[in-house]
């Protein structure tokens, strides 16, 4: 399995990495604790670590930490709009439940 | 459900305590919400896609207007349409030319009151109903907890507007996390910040108000040198320089308001419209008796209006003086405010500084995107060491003999300050005595404003000149004043009474919201408790991550009554008890006093380690 | 002493780690100034406790008076004679009155940018000659009496100095 963006979220990465000035990719991981169990982590990248795995999806890079892989392996990063407001999404396989907030999850 | 954004590395937080923060532009004639999301500043806009929320509040019997709908009512009802409050903010009634503006104002406890058809509303409440509006823009793209907000202020707002300005976020439930000069967030914007060293101008022409501001920014650290205005010179006086051109040869008075508002208009249209074109022929019918057929080019323009763009020139002049620099010195021009849009502007100050300028941010969001960036790195965000230094936009005395001020605090001090001033009793047994602090550069008290008067209490009685009290004013980073008193020979503290000039006491802005708790039929007990919770937790976190760096610094001891206040401080949270919360946050906030002291000593002694060696070798 | 707020125990000088004498590095002052401010200023505690936020507060004034006072040559020159508890015991006699008041018709009778310009730059000479005297008398004499007399007169030039490139600002 594989860690994917869709055609949009990577556009959006692109452009905030190039106003930002630096980055290698994307970090995508998860933390325990939050409100079901589990929280998403999705935070710019500035070195790639050595246990890190390197996924590519339209040109961007995407590192996990293979403990987190276990949690999120077959994910697809999306960016949508809902409203006013816009943001990243992440529609994971492996959710049994989540949070209404959607940022924390059960496996 | 909520959608993610990206964040720095190592600087993701758990799922409802996101640490989300917002700049806020409060203009004289428009306000602007701004948030870093995704590590890009943004303008956050309305419901209609509108990014410039007009500041204009308009009171009906039953509902409140703000922002474009409050803008339609302007014509048919001005007296309950109340724009530029941040004119009136912080001011007294004396302070206003009353003949100026259609608004029926009246003195309210030293400040100004605007009697609308829900009473008489401050200054302050109307600012907080803009706020509100921008607070729920935000509270729309975010959609979680907003834990604070930057405001900016004119970089010359004194004590009494900036403590109004803070007065009004508190009203519309924001907590703020500290208040930016104009021309910093304008710096902040355009990246300043991350040069290596530079010194700046930022040139800020609004609609009604100057601005000049000088910043040095050397490693990081970014500081307001000097600070110049003019509060009564802006984009509308252009506006008037052309509307008295255009009566120049009428030979009948303009009276009819209607035809007025219609020139005054008319005024603008030419204004912008030679923004973008060298000539403008104007052909206007206003009346049967009035045609107006004109010509007029940029040239002449520039002409008409060449004493108020002097009068800019000599704000840079003194502020250039102030700094102790000359245009050499100058690494770069940062224009704000949509009056700059004007090419006249634009000329005028290349020419002066004999160097391009840095113009290509939107000079009406500028302000704005940098508060945000502020705001995004106060609440812990980003991995930037950047810190803003500012000054006190203006000196701070006290009433000696004769009226005359004695200054305490220069002006273009860095901020945070303090000094201290002994004074002593006249009297024999004088137990009390009055202090009265004024702000301003001249002289005489009466032509300084007024910021506040002390009464000194429970002076220990001795003969005429025995006592020393020494009180100390204290600057914070706010720009706001505190006032502390000890007499000295016998080590008792003077107990003060503040009797605020302007502004509100603790005790009003408590009664105001709850009042608008109670109509907006919210449970204040309940927000109180969720409040102290919260502040339980956060204190808990830090306190956490402090013992798990610094632990070394203290002794068994002390580790053993922090865990202990710890513990019952976890206990507490378990309940829903808000006052023995409370206690237990006080119990350990206590306990860790000289934990907090030690930590902070030990950064000191940190940072300047790398120093040490140097000063060895001197 | 002026500037002594909260119980500070340490003196302007040691809180930057220097040696108390009038020729300071001032680019080291500066860095040590920085680096500690970037460490405690009170935006760095945002999220703390109110403890921290207090002491953050407190220890920048300290740090802010500490380099202002010792960035500049006379207010520094000034602590360290207050830290001696060394006062002049007499005024500087008649003859440096009398050449106040001439300095100070000098400077009323001028209106031209030149003639200020150029009586600035005499004034500038003469204050760097205090501060040289004031430098000696400190640092290699140890003399802080003399010292003090010369803190005086330098008091007044850099006044003086001050109020000419004013009147030169307000003529152009």
């Amino acid at each position: 399995m594989a860690i994917t963006l869709t055609e949009k979220a990577a556009h959006r990465v692109e452009k905030y990495l190039q106003s930002r000035g630096k980055g290698v990719g994307l970090k995508l991981a998860v933390k325990t604790s939050g409100c079901s169990g589990m929280a998403y982590v999705l935070e710019f990248a500035d070195q790639i670590d050595p246990q890190d795995e390197v996924f590519e999806s339209h040109g961007i890079k995407i590192l996990v930490d293979p403990k987190s892989l276990i949690y999120i392996d077959g994910t697809e990063l999306d960016f949508t709009k809902e409203g006013i407001n816009e943001g990243f999404k992440f529609n994971n396989p492996n959710v049994k439940d989540s949070c209404g907030c959607g940022e924390s999850f059960t496996v | 459900m909520a959608l993610l954004q990206i964040s720095e590395p190592g600087k993701s937080t758990l799922p409802h305590e996101h640490r989300n923060a917002i700049g806020i532009d409060l203009g004289t004639t428009h306000s602007l919400v701004a948030a870093v999301l995704s590590g890009e500043a943004k303008i956050l806009q309305d419901e209609k896609n509108a990014r410039l929320i007009p500041s204009i509040v308009h009171y009906q019997k039953e509902a409140i207007l703000v922002g474009n709908e409050a803008a339609k009512q302007l014509a048919n009802d001005p007296t309950n349409t109340i724009t530029s409050a941040k004119r009136l903010i912080g001011k007294k009634l004396s302070d206003i030319q009353p003949d100026t503006t259609p608004l029926k104002l009246v003195n309210q406890d030293q400040l100004i009151g605007i009697k609308t058809n829900q009473g008489v509303k401050t200054p302050i409440e109307v600012s907080s109903e803009i706020l509100k509006k921008l607070s729920a823009i935000a509270q729309n793209h975010i959609q979680d907890e907003i834990c604070g907000a930057v405001i900016s202020v004119p970089a010359y707002f004194d004590d009494a507007q900036r403590q109004a300005t803070k007065d009004a976020a508190r009203l519309a439930g924001l907590h703020v996390l500290r208040l930016i000069n104009e021309p910093t967030a304008a710096a902040l914007a355009y990246g300043l910040d991350k040069k290596v060293e530079g010194r700046f101008v930022i040139y800020d022409l609004g609609g009604g108000t100057f601005d000049i501001s000088i910043l040095q920014l050397s490693h990081g650290l970014f500081e307001v040198i000097a600070t110049q205005g003019d509060t009564g010179l802006g984009g509308d006086d252009y506006d008037l320089a052309l509307f008295n051109w255009l009566i120049s040869d009428l030979d009948i008075k303009v009276e009819d308001p209607k035809i007025k508002q219609a020139l005054i208009s008319l005024s603008k249209k030419i204004k912008e419209d030679l923004s973008q074109e060298y000539k403008i022929e104007i052909n206007e019918r206003l009346s049967n008796e009035i045609l107006i057929k004109k010509i007029i080019t940029q040239a002449e323009f520039s002409q008409l209006t060449d004493n108020l763009t002097q009068r800019t020139l000599k704000a840079i002049k003194a502020a250039l003086h102030d700094a102790n620099s000359t245009i050499d010195d100058i690494d770069g021009i940062v224009m704000v405010g949509g009056s700059t849009r004007m090419p006249v502007i634009q000329k005028a100050v290349q020419d002066f500084f004999k160097k391009d300028l840095l113009n290509d941010i939107n000079p009406d969001e500028v302000v704005a995107l940098g508060a945000a960036q502020q705001a995004n790195i106060l609440a812990g965000n980003t991995n930037e060491n950047l810190l803003l230094l500012d000054v006190t936009p203006l000196s701070l005395g006290i009433e000696t003999m004769g009226e005359i001020v004695e200054k305490i605090i220069p002006r273009n001090s860095t901020l945070p300050i303090a000094m201290a001033q002994e004074f002593t009793t006249y009297k024999d047994g004088q137990t009390a005595m009055m202090i009265h602090v004024v702000q301003g550069e001249r002289e005489m008290v009466k032509d300084c404003r007024s910021l506040a008067k002390f009464s000194l209490k429970g002076i220990p009685p001795m003969v005429a000149g025995a006592a020393k009290i020494r009180v100390t004013f204290q600057v914070d980073t706010d720009g706001l004043l505190s006032v502390t008193a000890k007499e000295l020979s016998t080590n008792t503290q003077a107990s003060i009474e503040v009797k605020p000039s302007y502004g509100l006491d603790d005790e009003q802005i408590r009664s105001m919201l709850e009042d608008s708790f109670i109509s907006a039929n919210e449970d204040l007990e309940h927000r109180a408790l969720a409040e102290e919770k919260m502040g339980g937790r956060q204190l808990l976190e830090m306190l956490k991550n402090a013992l798990s760096e610094d632990q070394k610094l203290i002794d068994k001891d002390e580790i053993k009554l922090i865990d202990e206040a710890v513990k019952g401080l976890e206990m507490a949270l378990q309940g829903d008890d808000r006052h023995q919360i409370h206690e237990k946050i006080e119990r350990l906030n206590d306990v860790t006093q000289n934990f907090a002291q030690a930590r902070m000593d030990h950064s000191i002694q940190k940072a300047l380690s790398g120093k040490t060696l140097k000063d060895m070798e001197l | 002493m002026r500037g002594k707020f909260y119980g500070l125990t340490q003196n302007y000088f040691e809180i930057f780690n220097l040696t108390a004498k009038y020729n300071l590095n001032l680019t080291q002052l500066e860095e040590g100034y920085k680096a500690i401010l970037k460490s405690i200023h009170p935006d760095r505690f945002i999220n703390a406790s109110d403890n921290e936020k207090n002491l953050a507060m407190i220890k920048s004034t300290q740090v802010n008076d500490a380099y202002q006072t010792l960035k500049n040559p006379i207010k520094r020159a000034q602590y360290i004679l207050d830290l001696n508890q060394i006062k002049p015991d007499q005024g500087l006699g008649n003859d440096f009155l009398m050449q106040q008041m001439e300095y100070e018709e000098t400077l009323e009778d001028l209106n031209d940018k030149n003639g200020l310009d150029a009586f600035k730059l005499e004034i500038d000479e003469k204050l760097s000659s205090e501060l040289a005297c004031i430098e000696n008398n400190i640092d290699h004499k140890s003399d802080l009496i003399e010292a003090s007399y010369h803190l005086l007169k330098a008091t007044f030039l850099a006044k003086l100095a001050e109020k000419i490139k004013l009147k030169s600002l307000h003529l152009e």
